[in-house]
């Protein structure tokens, strides 16, 4: 089994390039050996969720590290990955993930595929990447050595790992600056699992148990606007055409009948669970899967199931 | 200024390619020059128009779309056109191979391009690869440059400001301004020039991805909690066999 290697970044200002879920997804969806390399410029704080992550974890610790340093990561990148005869190096599917997954697998000379969508990995790894918009998509075989970037959530577990701390040198800083979007501080607005409830769950108290829902899922909860209107969940939650559009891998709709003013703010996720109690709800003709019936009492056993 | 395009199709259009039962159909009369690339080349132009120089257009298109997406950029601008008929520069296998080949051709050519721009991110470790080989730095997912050559990186929650150091590879993420149309003349002229053939000696040894057919639609799974008290179980399931839910 080819190793498996998830590149993170621990910016104590920036809050970009660290997902627990795609660690996770990582961690149940491939089955080869598999390392976490961090780099951070506040590891004693970041160590402990790693370390409950069942994932062998190597942090690259500089308290003057900042995100923007791209060259001196990608320099001890290539110093790891330079003498390996093997590796699939994963990065998370967004713009900072393609960026250092090309720039690396220039320096190392190795295969890089972004925004890989399906893999399967018996004999040798085989990558699946949609063609645009279109219905084609490319079936890529990859070498031994072999960069992606994919989406893939999942549940951590707590296991404990083994955690490595390692100070490293900072040699070019960068002469930029980052500066974060209006929105940055809200987890909803970035978040690759939503739980979102609407005004079929009833009441404030039965976002409790939502709450507790989006825990096990590593999910953020999010909101319509009957529900925001009715003070039970702050406004800044709102998904839909007044306040927040979001674009999650997994968006779950509890007691949400699917306005259009709803729908507009959520309708371009990758995958939409609905649950409803209308069968002809217009959020099932958005819906992927979905249940009819009482979303309280299915979210009450999703938290006993999971 | 020297700058250098290359030039791709516009590949996400959902027409490149239909699918009937398992069959996939490619559609080269469908491609045209990509937006994100007419996008790159008008900053091409305004550069040229403010700082003098030339402006070389490359693609690795084949066959019709090669001479179509060369005319259109001809057309906007482009002071010469070249075919690059080497292999696929969309397969990420192909990427790297190809990139080498063409960062030796510039080398031979003694081309010396201060800036070498490219529309989209789809061939991103082809640029990137060109950038590292050629000591050139490499920009990429810009959403903003200007003729200063200040650029903004878009990132997931914000970006990255700064100002570009030449000689430099420029990988915009969309469309970074209003191309202008090219008009009558400049589309019969560029129709009458002259595009150059280039093909890179050797093949290429290694795998080649394949191109296949997303597998039918996917069918909605609802489950009915009054028909079925084990329904929420089910959907569980299902969400893990599909990978949703790990």
């Amino acid at each position: 089994m080819t190793p498996i290697y998830y590149i993170q970044f621990e910016d104590k200002n920036i809050d970009e390039g660290n997902s627990i879920s795609t660690l996770a997804g990582i961690k149940n969806n491939f089955s080869g050996k598999k390392e976490a390399i961090v780099f951070s410029n506040h590891a004693n704080e970041v160590k402990n969720k790693y370390a409950q992550s069942g994932i062998k974890t190597t942090i690259y610790q500089n308290n003057h590290y900042e995100l923007i340093d791209f060259a001196d990561v990608l320099s001890k990148l290539k110093e790891l990955f330079v003498n390996k005869k093997e590796y699939l190096v994963v990065l998370d599917n967004d713009n900072l993930g393609d960026s250092f997954g090309s720039r690396l697998a220039a320096l190392l000379g190795t295969v890089f595929v972004a925004d890989a969508q399906k893999f399967s990995e018996d004999n040798q790894v085989i990558v699946d990447k949609n063609i645009g918009e279109t219905q084609a998509f490319r079936r890529i075989p990859l070498e031994k050595k072999a960069i992606i970037t994919i989406a893939c959530n999942g549940v951590l577990k707590k296991e404990n790992s083994e955690i490595n701390i390692i100070d490293w040198k900072i040699k070019n800083k960068e002469n930029s600056t980052y500066i974060p979007e209006e929105n940055s501080t809200n987890d909803l607005a970035y978040a690759k699992i939503i739980v979102a409830g609407g005004k079929g769950l009833g009441s404030a108290e039965s976002f409790k148990p939502l709450k507790k829902l989006s825990g096990k899922l590593n999910a953020s909860v999010g909101a319509s606007k009957a529900v925001t209107d009715q003070g039970w969940v702050n406004s800044k939650r709102m998904i839909g055409i007044s306040n927040l559009t979001v674009s999650p891998d997994v968006y779950y709709a509890f007691g949400i009948s699917g306005a259009v003013q709803h729908t507009i703010g959520m309708n371009k996720s990758k995958c939409i669970v609905a649950v409803n109690t209308d069968k002809s709800a217009p959020i099932f003709k958005l819906a992927d899967y979905g249940i009819v019936g009482d979303a309280n009492l299915v979210i009450e056993q999703l938290n006993n199931l999971l | 200024m020297k700058i250098a395009v290359i030039a791709k199709a516009e590949i996400n259009n959902p027409k490149t390619y239909t699918v009937h039962k398992n069959k996939v159909t490619y559609h080269p009369e469908n491609l045209f020059l990509s937006e994100e690339d007419k996008s790159v080349l008008e900053y091409a132009v305004q550069l040229v128009e403010l700082k003098g120089g030339t402006i070389d257009v490359y693609t690795f298109e084949e066959g019709e779309v090669a001479d179509r997406v060369l005319h259109e950029a001809l057309a906007l601008g482009a002071d010469t056109a070249t075919k690059i008929e080497a292999g696929d520069l969309n397969d990420p296998l192909q990427q790297n191979y190809l990139a080498c080949k063409y960062m030796h051709f510039l080398k031979e050519q003694e081309k010396n391009y201060d800036l070498l721009l490219t529309g989209g991110t789809a061939i991103s470790e082809a640029t990137a690869v060109i950038a590292q080989k050629l000591g050139m730095t490499y920009y990429d997912h810009i959403t903003m440059i200007d003729t200063s050559f200040n650029f903004e990186m878009k990132l997931e929650k914000g970006k990255i400001t700064g100002k570009c150091k030449l000689p430099a590879v420029v990988s915009t993420l969309n469309a970074i301004n209003v191309p202008r149309l090219a008009d009558f003349v400049a589309l019969s002229n560029a129709l009458a020039s002259n595009i150059t053939s280039v093909s890179f000696k050797g093949q290429h040894k290694h795998m080649k991805s394949v191109v296949n057919v997303v597998n039918g639609k996917k069918e909605k799974i609802i489950f009915n909690l009054n028909d079925d008290p084990q329904a929420t179980q089910k959907l569980v399931d299902a969400l893990k066999q599909n990978g949703i839910l790990r």
